[in-house]
């Protein structure tokens, strides 16, 4: 499988990402992403696309916002009087929500990462046993690394 | 006044300095009769690299048995190993084979290329700038005449590391890590091993491979990432390699022990860490510590950076690397701020 066979890179790493391809199309995005630094670069991009979505902000209404509507005297005489009163601290408070949902955008939460640790050990032993001993390195691993064991 | 002062001082720093350099030149004279003659070091140090190559000389069977401990508990395991013809291969189902230039490991779903013999490698540093190896005896392993090369550290006199060598062949039959209090923390080796026999004709590592998740040497690391070209006490930067799930291998060596950094931007998630580790405080840092057969890891979050480090080495070594590493910092007045503003703006 390539991106041809399934579409734009950014999709099949999308899908490489979430999980949803087969042993062999994840064997097949593996080996393109060991060969083409491109697609690495379009791996980095779909992660950091999608950390910058996950910092998205959620907003949530404040807690006396009912009791608050419910309060408004919508369509009294009175209430122009009022509106000129509070239109400019409204204004504010509207800018100041408005700056607060543009700094959550511009500054998004970092996509949290986990090591994985058997792969680790593995790499490491596999490294040191070129140039250390092959069978005092690479016996521990023989058998596959367990946790909680 | 100043001046008559100053010339006895001058002259007992001279003497001093002269003293000083006939000493360091008659320990490194008595040092350099101690290890012997020869390229590559002395008989310890020459052991050691003709075990490497009696691995690609040598055809033999036998059972390894892997000692650790986990939460100051024993534990053993058995691997078996085989080289057949240069092909190496260990565990009861063989889960890892080499033959000195690809090394493959089985994954549930098929074979996974670790290691291709294109990537390049720095050479291991000479044990002997650390320690002193000493021949101090011979003994029987997996019935088998063997050499005991003992290393200490040069600097404190402890003793680090326990090897033999197999008299014949020169294959390293046994290796010990000594901690503190002489506990042999941690031991590979032979129990049974059937007469080697020298290898004519080299095999390759066969399998036909389904993953490949080999690194790639880079010469720099990204910004994001910290590369030290020394950690602890003698541990050297000997290569770097970009991991190919993202983020960077830092593999550094003091000549017996090894140790890798993995850096990985992004903040550390423990709660996704595998189960089985224990948290601890090293050098002022708090950390998930998992002890497995041969290595332990370290993992911890710092700036925004996921570390672990992978070692076999001493556990004063680790401390003293981990020093030269990032640790979690406070937010400090600005970063309370910040977080204080962004904070319900964020699902994490």
């Amino acid at each position: 499988m390539t991106g041809r066979d399934r579409g734009l890179p950014e999709d099949v790493l999308s899908a490489y990402l979430d999980g949803e391809l087969s042993a062999h199309e994840r064997a097949a995005v593996e080996r393109e992403l060991a060969a083409s630094p491109s697609w690495s670069a379009i791996l980095r991009e779909v992660r950091e696309v999608r950390a910058a979505v996950r910092g998205l902000p959620v907003p949530e209404p404040p807690e006396d916002v009912f009791e608050r509507v419910l309060r408004e005297p919508v369509g009294v005489a009175s209430g122009s009087t009022r509106r000129r009163v509070l239109g400019p601290w409204r204004w504010a408070a509207g800018g100041a929500a408005a700056a607060a949902v543009v700094v959550a955008f511009a500054v998004p939460s970092p996509h949290r990462v986990t090591p994985s640790v058997p792969n680790q050990v593995d790499s490491h032993v596999t490294r040191a046993s070129l140039t250390q001993d092959p069978i005092m390195e690479l016996a521990p691993v023989g058998q596959p690394v367990r946790f909680g064991h | 006044m100043i001046a008559r002062r100053a010339a006895p001082a001058a002259c007992v720093l001279v003497a001093a300095a002269a003293i000083t350099a006939m000493v360091v030149a008659s320990v490194a004279a008595v040092k350099a009769w101690a290890a012997g003659p020869g390229p590559g070091g002395g008989r310890g140090e020459q052991l050691v690299d003709a075990a490497e190559r009696a691995v690609r000389e040598y055809a033999f069977s036998g059972v390894v048995a892997v000692e650790w401990y986990e939460s100051g508990r024993k534990k053993t395991e058995r691997v078996p190993v085989h080289d057949d013809d240069g092909m190496l291969q260990l565990g009861t189902t063989t889960r890892v084979m080499t033959d000195g230039e690809r090394t493959l490991v089985r994954e549930s779903d098929g074979w996974t290329v670790l290691w291709g013999g294109h990537v390049a490698t720095g050479q291991r540093p000479s044990p002997e700038a650390k320690y002193d190896l000493n021949v101090t005896g011979r003994v029987l392993v997996a019935g088998r005449e063997a050499t005991v090369v003992e290393a200490r550290e040069e600097r404190t006199g402890a003793l680090r590391e326990r090897l033999y060598f197999d008299d014949a062949t020169n294959l390293m039959l046994r290796r010990e890590q000594i901690g503190s209090g002489g506990r042999v923390d941690r031991a590979v080796g032979f129990v049974t091993l059937t007469a080697p026999t020298t290898i004519a004709t080299r095999r390759a590592a066969s399998p036909h491979p389904t993953h490949v998740a080999q690194p790639k040497p880079v010469t720099e690391v990204g910004s994001a990432y910290r590369a030290p070209r020394t950690v602890g006490r003698g541990y050297h930067l000997v290569d770097a390699y970009e991991q190919p799930g993202g983020g960077v291998q830092l593999y550094y060596s003091d000549g017996l022990f090894t140790m890798s950094v993995f850096e990985q931007r992004g903040p550390l998630d423990e709660s996704a860490l595998p189960r089985g580790g224990r948290d601890e405080t090293i050098g002022g840092r708090r950390v998930r510590v998992y002890e497995t057969p041969g290595v332990d890891t370290i993992v911890w979050g710092a700036n925004d950076v996921a570390y672990s480090c992978v070692t076999d080495a001493p556990r004063p070594d680790l401390v003293a690397a981990l020093d030269a590493l990032p640790a979690a910092r406070g937010r400090g007045a600005l970063g309370s701020l910040a977080h204080f503003v962004l904070a319900p703006f964020s699902w994490d």
